[in-house]
């Protein structure tokens, strides 16, 4: 399964995370309103 | 002024996020939104919660998934989103990947997804998914042996 672990670890160089900085302003709203 | 609350949580987020995102990302069959979503929703479930969370990194994987098991399982078919161009080969391994877990149950995709991906113990994977380790153990076999055998073999199952 080596292979597969190879494989599924490419998804770290060709997809980067969506809405990354929405997640983060969405976090640190929750953040700042506690 | 930072709070120890915020720097915190913001740490783990630095640390977790676009590994827990791409973890989700395998998970849902390629649904970003859902990647995305799951990833958010835990992170401010464990703000909400400040300092009864010990370990946030471990606590948003385990709530992300919860979030993303519960919404895969409210829905018929997965939505992928991810790019349909093959121009890169790296990314044709990535589409052929995604496409191959979704012949797996969504319990033995986590087991895999979390082991072979995010490089987590088995026993770390029961945590995280909430059952025992030789539940785990049985999901990733029954996987792996799905998994090497062709498509169209697995009609009998």
């Amino acid at each position: 399964m080596t292979d597969l672990g190879t494989k599924l670890r490419k998804v770290d160089r060709v997809i980067a995370p969506d809405l990354w900085n929405d997640i983060g302003t969405r976090t640190r709203n929750v953040a700042r309103s506690l | 002024v930072r709070t120890d609350r915020s720097t915190r949580w913001d740490a783990a987020y630095r640390a977790e996020a676009p590994r827990l995102w791409r973890a989700l990302l395998l998970f849902t069959s390629g649904d970003r939104d859902l990647a995305s979503d799951a990833t958010a929703e835990a992170f401010a479930q464990g703000i909400a919660r400040g300092d009864a969370v010990r370990s946030p990194g471990a606590w948003v994987w385990k709530a992300a998934f919860v979030i993303a098991r519960g919404e895969l399982a409210r829905r018929r078919a997965p939505d992928p989103q991810v790019a349909p161009t093959r121009s890169d080969p790296a990314l044709e391994d990535v589409l052929d990947v995604i496409a191959a877990l979704r012949r797996v149950s969504p319990k033995q995709r986590a087991a895999v997804v979390l082991h072979h991906y995010a490089g987590y113990s088995v026993r770390e994977i029961a945590e995280i998914l909430g059952t025992s380790r030789s539940a785990v153990g049985v999901h990733l076999f029954r996987a792996r042996a799905r998994l090497r055998r062709e498509p169209e073999e697995d009609d009998d199952d």
